[in-house]
């Protein structure tokens, strides 16, 4: 006892001394929230050479997800970074994207680094993120206030009425909502319930985790929310929802201080895009990121359904590939495009680990093709499920009819020669036929969930009738395995392939501005657009079924 | 006892958290600090430097040449570097490439100097006794040239040390000798005999830099031309201004 006693007594002495010459050493590292945080970073710009290295630096336009959180995980770890400065003003990122910067930042403090967030503005979006820091200042007449989620949508009956526009949707799916602002002037109840639902479970878990970063009670801070009691900022200061009020000047001295120094020069400083310029990719086997970020059709600069299909056959045979990240973030979109997309996943995943990795969306298609991977990882604030399909056919007769006042006639071989003819709608016997077509393809969909999954088709066929889900409510009904951001996901796919040491390369690889330049000029294709205006090219996109998950939840 | 307080002293130390450290250091006393900032150069993975580099120095031969009276004191090197490509493949590594404009001097005397000589129908340029009577002061080699360095350089603080070759370029060159007529005024005399000199010469050199100041030298293996067999090293000062 005594000597424990004792021993307590000397190291007592020892870190007292320590402690109180403990200033910070190193570098700040700077995050703008102004800076767009996209899926994929920035595009080739004409001044990237054929090397692919870029002239005059670092294109500060965009910067990828991927490349913060592997800053932030470095510099966690760097002698050389002391702490973060976080500016959350004019914050250019989506909910999802948010929390996995917002997870990574607590990793960084949690490594025993602090993160300093300040700003003039706060709203949802930026207190989400600037609340996981360890001091967060504003601006003595800032302001700002949270408000909880919402989605505000358009309906167009009563406008395609006048216009004597008709469109039919024919959908499997009470919660398959995409289409209902063509046939509908309000929410469906099931709409309605389901966005309700959706919202609630990604804001109570922004709440939450709101609250127990600042200390203060969950129904507080949702009490203050309701009541509008956030404004000014001293009201969140009375609040206790940010730890001061500085001027710019006054913070600054402020970080002079905890390096020790009255000297603003004397403090380093680097911002985080040239930081995440220079972490290395890592050595050894590839762990590849496969990027699905858009929607899925079957031609076109977002996820064209062939051509994405070949880039996963290359990394099915590349052999230095031993495992890959699917990184989805597409609403969905066309369904044979899908489907081709994800037999070419199917196929990968018999060779080589293939894990999931959601962010903003993966619903509908994008679920599609990404359910067979070995594991889903999302954030709590992904949406996805959308388990339903509907296809819509639009009749404008009446609208040429009545506007320019043209009549249209059609004559054919068989009774429905004219099916799919933008200037007719669809009689009953069509009707019933299309919908039999979506039910074959929402049965197949299904299915690809249920081979995926390893749920039943009842089981599946209860959570989907095209209802999104939050990541966190997928996690519990079963559309997904775990919570985690896209660095875990990296980290799983390597332990799946057995590999302590890898490099990560993303994929599609960018092409430099020359080499694009010099394949569109050979490939000498017409634009969609001409093919779409073409007879048999309208018909085919009138009757195209989509997998579409539609609209946006705005912070 | 010693090994479990060292132990819960570092647990303590490495366990707390950022928050508590922050609250500790906003306790701290923190006084004036009024010393000046130290430079600390950004790290770049590639850089451009202009006139980065100015030199200065003076030839030596080696002992075995000197009855040529290369006069290592009056033999002198200016230099300065027009453009510098650097890849720095570490903050403390880069391989440098560069463009200078070199101007040199070879010295001579007292008992040779630079002089055309009869070679066949035309002349060339020799290293020839003075003769008796001449009351010779001095005759220089002048050299202009475009020097490529390629280097290696490491760098940690403010101390750097460069090693590389060069390729010069010998672009001009002419002679000249000093001697004091009847008067004793002091007569320059430009000899216009092409200097014979090789158009292309490579030298070695390596340079220690503290700061904005260093030393350097350069070895050249070639002799200066056929027909003047001198080994040259030079030694010298260097001012950056990276």
């Amino acid at each position: 006892m005594k000597r424990i006693a004792v021993a307590l007594l000397l190291s007592i002495v020892v870190i007292l001394p320590g402690q109180a010459q403990n200033f910070l050493k190193g570098k700040v590292l700077k995050i703008d929230m102004s800076d767009t945080v996209a899926e994929k970073g920035s595009e080739s710009t004409p001044f990237t050479l054929d090397l692919g290295l870029p002239i005059g630096g670092f294109d500060g336009s965009k910067v990828s997800l991927l490349s913060l959180e592997r800053a932030l995980e470095k510099a966690a770890k760097d002698d050389d970074i002391a702490m973060v400065y976080l500016n959350y003003d004019k914050l250019s990122a989506g909910t999802a994207a948010l929390e996995e910067l917002r997870e990574c930042l607590a990793r960084f403090s949690a490594a025993g680094k602090p993160v300093i967030a300040y700003g003039a503005g706060l709203s949802n979006g930026s207190y989400y993120i600037a609340s996981v820091a360890d001091r967060v200042f504003m601006h003595p007449k800032g302001s700002g206030t949270l408000n909880g989620l919402g989605t505000t949508q358009f309906f167009l009956k009563d406008l395609l009425d006048t216009l004597g526009v008709e469109v039919q949707l024919i959908r499997h799916g009470k919660f398959k909502s995409a289409g209902e602002m063509y046939i509908r002037n309000s929410m469906s109840p099931e709409n309605r319930r389901q966005y309700e639902e959706l919202e609630e479970s990604v804001w109570s878990c922004m709440v939450e985790q709101m609250a127990a970063s600042r200390g203060i009670k969950t129904e507080d801070l949702r009490g203050w929310i309701a009541g509008l009691e956030l404004g000014t900022a001293n009201t969140w200061m009375e609040k206790g929802l940010i730890d001061g009020l500085k001027y710019k000047d006054e913070l600054e001295q402020y970080i002079c201080h905890l390096f020790g120094t009255t000297d603003p020069d004397k403090v380093g400083r680097v911002d985080i895009r040239e930081y995440a310029s220079k972490v290395k990719a890592g050595s050894g086997d590839k762990v590849a990121v496969l990027y699905a970020d858009g929607e899925i059709a079957r031609e076109g600069n977002q996820i064209a359904g062939e051509k994405f299909a070949r880039e996963v056959e290359k990394l099915r045979k590349d052999e230095s590939v031993k495992a890959v990240v699917f990184r989805v973030n597409s609403p969905g979109g066309e369904v044979v495009a899908a489907d081709i997309i994800r037999r070419e996943i199917e196929l990968l995943g018999k060779e080589k680990p293939v894990i999931a990795s959601y962010g903003a969306y993966a619903a509908s298609g994008g679920y599609l093709i990404s359910a067979g991977c070995r594991k889903i990882i999302v954030d709590n604030a992904t949406l996805t499920g959308s388990i339903g399909v509907f296809g819509m056919i639009p009749n404008l007769g009446g609208a040429v009819k009545k506007l320019l006042k043209v009549n249209v006639e059609t004559v054919g071989t068989d009774p429905h020669a004219g099916m799919g003819n933008l200037f007719q709608g669809l009689n009953e016997q069509e009707q019933a036929w299309y919908q039999k077509e979506i039910e074959g393809i929402y049965s197949d969909f299904v299915n690809v969930v249920v081979n995926g999954r390893g749920m039943t088709y009842e089981q599946v066929d209860e959570i989907a009738q095209g209802r999104v889900w939050s990541g966190k409510d997928a996690l519990v009904n079963g559309l997904a395995d775990e919570r985690g951001i896209l660095l875990d996901a990296i980290k799983a796919a390597a332990s799946e392939a057995g590999l302590s040491k890898y490099k990560v390369v993303t994929y599609p690889q960018q092409k430099s501005f020359m080499k694009a330049m010099r394949e569109d000029s050979r490939k000498g294709k017409d634009l969609p657009l001409v093919n779409t205006l073409t007879e048999p090219g309208f018909k085919a996109m009138a009757l195209m079924p989509f997998v579409t998950f539609d609209p946006e939840i705005a912070l | 006892m010693l090994t479990m307080a060292a132990l819960f002293a570092a647990v303590s130390v490495f366990a707390q958290s950022s928050k508590d450290r922050l609250s500790e250091l906003e306790q701290a006393t923190v006084e004036e600090d009024t010393k000046p900032a130290k430079e600390e150069k950004e790290y770049r993975l590639f850089d451009v430097n202009v006139v980065s580099e100015v030199g200065f120095g003076w030839q030596f031969v080696k002992e075995d040449q000197f009855a040529q009276g290369l006069k290592g004191n009056k033999s002198s090197e200016f230099y300065f570097n027009l453009l510098e490509l650097s890849f720095n493949p570490t903050k403390w590594t880069s391989v440098t490439l560069g463009a200078n404009l070199d101007w040199t001097d070879y010295a001579v005397g007292p008992s040779n100097y630079f002089h055309g000589v009869p070679d066949g129908d035309s002349r060339k340029m020799d290293l020839t006794p003075v003769a008796s009577g001449m009351n010779y002061t001095s005759s220089k080699l002048h050299v202009f040239s475009i020097v490529v360095p390629a280097a290696l350089d490491l760098h940690v603080g403010s101390i750097s040390l460069r090693a590389g070759a060069e390729a010069n370029f010998r672009l001009n060159s002419y002679a000249n000798y000093a001697y004091r007529d009847g008067n004793n005024d002091l007569v320059t005399v430009k000899d216009s005999t092409p200097t014979g000199l090789d158009k292309f010469a490579l030298d070695y050199f390596a340079s220690l830099n503290l700061g904005f100041i260093g030393l350097y030298v350069k070895y050249f293996p070639q002799s200066i031309s056929p027909a003047i067999p001198m080994h040259c090293f030079t030694a010298g000062i260097v001012l950056n201004t990276r």
